[in-house]
């Protein structure tokens, strides 16, 4: 088996941000000082060496990509200022470009001017869509659905669930069959299939590898600031939210309660939303101001695909908090009506992103985090017949 | 020139004390550990101890490093305290240190020619080193054969010869340039002779040199003027050497200079050059244009005026008939001109590496070049085109020629395969790369290695700035040689290198491109009948040899003949013009003071034993070192050998057929020898409780 090689693949990369990676002399020294690269999974050197070759397929066929969380340790130590930190956050925007065949992701990573004028297109179709549904604003209480009614956005967001289901689904698939090509187990060994399921959904809650392993450095910082816990209140807080609404959607289901009925701050329900969005809102903002500050290898670099997804993640966390308020204020105010408009429309930007950018880092990592851990059982010993 | 017989036989000239030492031998042993390179294999102070007690053996003593200050003070002390009158050190090789302890008795005023040098480090304890009662045992009898040889020693003085000032530089290259503008400039005569019909050499073929990023024209411009410019010196270009005789101070060497065929004022050059009709790859270029048989290799070249190719031109007359009658003349001689000269620098350059036709596909495919080819490429064209196509990837492939291995390369018709580095071509190669990348930044760029060696000062500023331009380099084991094979059909890019690339885990990668550029080694200029002229020797890769690589760096064996540039290994033009400086300093402290000075190891004739039967002579393989003379004595005729020192290089052959051994060689006499021989096989008391 040959490989031949192709210099396109490595202008492309450099599209997606890979600016300095040709001054690599392939040391290695990033593999050596990478904490999570094993010798099995091998990384960031051999990501590179594929770039600058050319080998497209064994690049896109790499769970490896997904494996790193960026501590920047790589980039740190590397005497060539070759920034591989950096080439793998943009080997992964490449390869979600890639997974996508619908061309969004790479029109959107490659072009900041495409990705304004989506998002302009978007906002404005979105609020004229939603808008065009409007009821009356009351002004002696605050009737949220009698102006939007719950259920335009129940089955908007219903149907563009499944729309988006479908397109990450796609992705993944795309993903799975080429990162599977790359495994290597004997046929027909039986496999951890559960086992690395509970692993992978540990990983991904609790981040162990990302908390243990990539913040050595970071031990002198209090645990709240450290980039696994930032990045995990994100995570929380998206969950918890989603959760709430999940569970808001039963209660009336259930008779218990009708949507948009108003209940105190410690009803669970709200309760669990508020912390959830408590959470969220901390992680981005710490996020976006470590970003604006540069403050460190993983954050000195930033897409405007980037920014995109920050900003909506944070003006979702901050429309939210807005409406909870106004909920609680004696006097309802026009604006509130405004804010929900403005809530959901972000929300469903961010859905409808969520397959295009960042965001399907969620995907992805979990597909690789999944493979990494797959592994062939240990032979049953046969204890029968050890006689003394 | 006064008869060097003479002083040879008198051996009272000169400043030393060559005045045999009162009374009997008086011997100083000097057991050296050398660090622990002898000292921890021979138990020096048993050997001191044993040695000791020998006959004459004043003092004998064992030191850590005998060539230190405080280890000559011990011998100069014995001489002036103790009365020791001759010395024998067991060190080194005694091509490290036999000057030094020569120059030590020296100085305590000893005949320099009473010491005896024994190589305990190389002969014994290097080789001997795990099994160290032996090898203490053969150190006493090696020394022991020193001490007895000490004991016949006789005071010697080094032979003086009168020395021609002019100096023969062969070659007209940056070396050979730099080495006779230095030797003028320190005063001395210059004869500098140039086989092709321009200077330059080499350097007028490259455009760019590195770590400088000069311009080579530029600097071969200026150099070439002031060489001009220097009085002292007298270039003759299409010269080479047709025989030589004599020795250092002395040579007598005949050269012949083609004629160019073409008058200096000719006016009508390019109309001559225009008529004429035969077409030959034009070696300035390396093939890649043609000229005429009439021709000059590039504008702005020194001689300015053009040149008839003898070999090539057809006899035409073509080129007759323009411009004026008597410009050109296709049937003058060649001149042949006798000089004589003190010694010869001998800068003969070098020659790219001709791959091998299918070597890499060179020869097969017309889209693989060579290095120089391709720096003749990028000198003539605007754009980079091959076969009248854009050129968008190339390859570029290291080490052809350089450092092949036995049995897995072609080697060369004498049987050698070129196992060195050519050490310029790393750096040359990526100055290449780094030059394309900044006059056509969309070509692709791949560097196909085994050791990337840019190892001068600056020269890895070079690799660093390839990786930057985007250069992909991928290294293969030295087995593992890249293939070039001819692309499907169809395909878009001509070529294909396959190369098992340890960057990429030894998968095998295949580059497409449009050219494969051959980084070609160096090989020393075919010069074999110069060499075999001049007696000196080449290594085992073929390119001249220094006496010592540190010690002596640009002397040849043969004294008077000392080496510049790249005639003695691959040089950058840094090396070679630091080569040439070190040979002019050499030759310039050889010849100033108009004498030399030779060791005193030549043929003595005892004029009361010899017979005068010529057997000497018949067998001398050294050309006028011994000869007979017919004199007369008491009314008698008498015929008798007589040595010319300057001549007699020692061997000794005519001291094995005299039949009334009336012939030694001083400093090596017989009986010298066979006390040496006793020594080494007699049943020696001092062995005793050793072996």
């Amino acid at each position: 088996m040959s490989y031949r090689a192709d210099p396109r693949l490595m202008s492309e990369l450099k599209k997606y941000g890979a600016v300095n990676v040709e001054s690599c002399f392939n040391c290695g020294n990033c593999t050596a000082v990478c904490p999570l690269s094993t010798e099995e999974d091998s990384f960031p050197r051999r990501m590179i060496r594929y770039a600058q070759i050319g080998m497209r397929e064994k690049l896109l066929s790499s769970k490896e990509l997904w494996l790193c969380y960026y501590c920047g340790e790589c980039t740190a130590t590397c005497p060539r200022q070759a920034d591989p930190g950096e080439f793998m956050a943009a080997a992964r925007r490449y390869a979600i470009a890639q997974y996508d065949r619908l061309g969004l992701a790479r029109r959107l990573y490659t072009s900041a001017g495409f990705n304004a004028l989506f998002l302009i297109v978007l906002t404005a179709a979105l609020g004229v869509f939603l808008y065009s549904f409007h009821g009356p604003m009351a002004t002696d209480a605050l009737q949220l659905f009698q102006f939007m009614p719950s259920e335009v956005i129940h089955n908007l967001g219903v149907i563009a669930g499944i729309l988006i289901a479908g397109t990450v689904l796609a992705g993944m698939i795309n993903m799975i069959v080429r990162v599977g090509n790359e495994i290597k187990f004997v046929k027909g060994a039986p496999l951890n299939w559960l086992g690395a399921f509970w692993e992978t959904i540990g990983e991904v809650l609790v981040k162990r590898r990302y908390r243990q392993d990539c913040e050595i450095d970071a031990i002198d910082q209090p645990w709240y600031y450290q980039k696994w816990f930032v990045h995990a209140s994100i995570l929380w807080g998206f969950l918890g939210l989603f959760t709430a609404t999940a569970l808001d959607y039963l209660l009336e289901l259930l008779g218990i309660k009708p949507t948009g009925a108003w209940v105190p701050p410690w009803y669970p329900v709200r309760l669990l939303g508020t912390l959830a969005g408590i959470l969220l809102m901390y992680g981005a903002t710490v996020v976006i101001v470590r970003r604006l500050r540069q403050a460190d290898e993983a954050a000195a670099h930033s897409t405007p695909s980037d920014w995109v997804f920050l900003a909506l993640l944070w003006l979702g966390g901050m429309t939210g908090f807005a409406l909870e308020v106004s909920i609680y204020l004696p006097q309802p105010g026009a604006w509130s009506y405004w804010m929900l408009l403005a809530h959901l429309v972000v929300v469903g930007e961010l859905l409808v992103l969520l397959p295009f950018s960042k965001f399907a880092h969620a995907v992805y990592r979990i597909v690789a985090l999944y493979v990494y851990a797959l592994k062939p059982l240990p032979e049953q010993v046969a204890v029968a017949g050890t006689a003394e | 020139m006064p008869d060097p017989t003479a002083e040879s036989q008198t051996a009272a000239a000169g400043k030393i004390n060559a005045s045999s030492p009162a009374g009997a031998p008086r011997i100083g042993v000097y057991v050296c550990e050398c660090g622990g390179n002898i000292g921890e294999t021979v138990r020096c102070e048993q050997v001191a101890n044993a040695l000791g007690k020998l006959a004459n053996v004043t003092i004998a003593r064992h030191y850590q490093f005998m060539c230190s200050d405080p280890g000559q003070k011990l011998i100069t002390d014995d001489i002036t305290e103790k009365g020791v009158n001759r010395v024998v050190v067991g060190a080194c090789s005694l091509f490290l240190h036999e000057q030094t302890f020569r120059k030590t008795v020296e100085r305590a005023g000893l005949n320099p020619y009473l010491y005896y040098h024994i190589g305990l480090r190389e002969q014994d304890s290097w080789v001997h080193h795990e099994c160290p009662a032996d090898a203490t045992a053969k150190a006493i009898r090696m020394m022991s054969a020193g001490i007895a040889k000490a004991r016949l020693m006789q005071p010697l003085a080094p032979v003086h010869l009168d020395a021609d000032q002019r100096v023969l530089v062969i070659g007209g290259g940056v070396a050979g340039l730099r080495a006779a503008l230095s030797i003028a400039r320190r005063g001395l005569p210059v004869t500098l002779i140039e086989k092709s019909h321009f200077l330059g050499g080499h350097v007028a073929q490259w455009e760019h040199l590195f770590p400088t990023d000069e311009d080579a024209a530029a600097l071969l411009e200026g150099l070439i003027e002031e060489v001009i410019a220097e009085s002292k010196i007298t270039i003759y270009t299409g010269a080479e050497v047709v025989s030589t005789k004599g020795y250092v101070g002395n040579f007598d060497i005949r050269i012949r200079v083609q004629p160019r065929g073409v008058a200096k004022d000719f006016a009508a050059v390019d109309q001559a050059i225009a008529a004429c009709p035969v077409q030959v790859p034009d070696e300035f270029n390396f093939g890649l244009t043609q000229r005429k048989a009439i021709y000059q290799p590039y504008v702005g070249c020194y001689p300015a005026s053009p040149v008839i190719d003898r070999e090539h031109c057809t006899r035409c007359n073509e080129c007759l008939r323009v411009g004026q009658n008597g410009g050109i003349r296709l049937d003058e001689p060649p001149v042949e001109i006798d000089l004589k000269v003190g010694a010869v620098v001998v800068a003969t350059g070098f020659r790219p590496y001709e791959p091998f036709a299918g070597e890499m596909g060179y020869g097969e495919f017309p889209e693989v070049i060579t290095l120089p080819q391709l720096e003749r490429l990028l000198a003539t064209n605007d754009r980079l085109e091959w076969n009248a196509r854009p050129v968008r990837r190339l390859a570029m492939i290291h080490c052809v020629g350089s450092r092949q291995i036995e049995g897995m390369h072609a080697p060369q018709p004498d049987g050698k395969v070129n196992d060195y580095c050519s050490r310029v071509c790393c750096t040359a190669t990526l100055s290449a790369a780094n030059r394309i990348h900044t006059r056509f930044p969309n070509v692709t760029i791949y560097d196909v290695y085994q050791d990337i060696r840019t190892y001068g000062r600056g020269h890895e500023d070079y690799y660093v700035r390839a990786c930057k331009n985007g250069v992909t380099f991928l290294r293969h084991l030295p087995e593992e040689i890249p293939e070039v094979i001819r692309s499907e059909k169809g395909a878009e890019y001509p070529l294909l290198v396959k190369v098992k690339d340890r960057l990429t885990w030894g998968e095998e990668i295949e580059l497409p491109v449009d050219l494969v550029v051959l980084s070609v080694g160096i090989m020393p200029s075919p010069i074999s009948d110069l060499v075999d002229m001049l007696k000196i020797a080449p290594g085992n890769d073929r390119f001249l040899l220094e006496v010592h690589p540190k010690l002596r760096p640009v002397e040849t064996a043969v004294a008077g003949v000392v080496l510049a540039g790249t005639a003695q290994g691959p040089m950058t033009v840094q090396e070679s013009c630091a080569a040439a400086e070190a040979a002019a300093t050499k030759v310039a402290v050889l010849l100033s003071r108009g004498k030399v000075e030779l060791e005193p190891y030549v043929a003595q004739v005892d004029p009361e034993r010899c017979q005068g039967v010529g057997e000497c002579v018949c067998v001398c393989p050294q050309e006028g070192a011994i000869h007979l003379e017919t004199r007369i004595e008491n009314g008698k005729m008498l015929r008798r050998a007589v040595v010319t020192a300057a001549n007699c290089n020692g061997c000794g052959v005519c001291v094995s057929v005299c039949p009334s051994r009336a012939i030694d060689v001083q400093g090596w006499r017989l009986d010298g020898f066979e006390a040496m021989v006793e020594a080494i096989t007699a049943e020696t008391p001092a062995l005793e409780g050793v072996a």
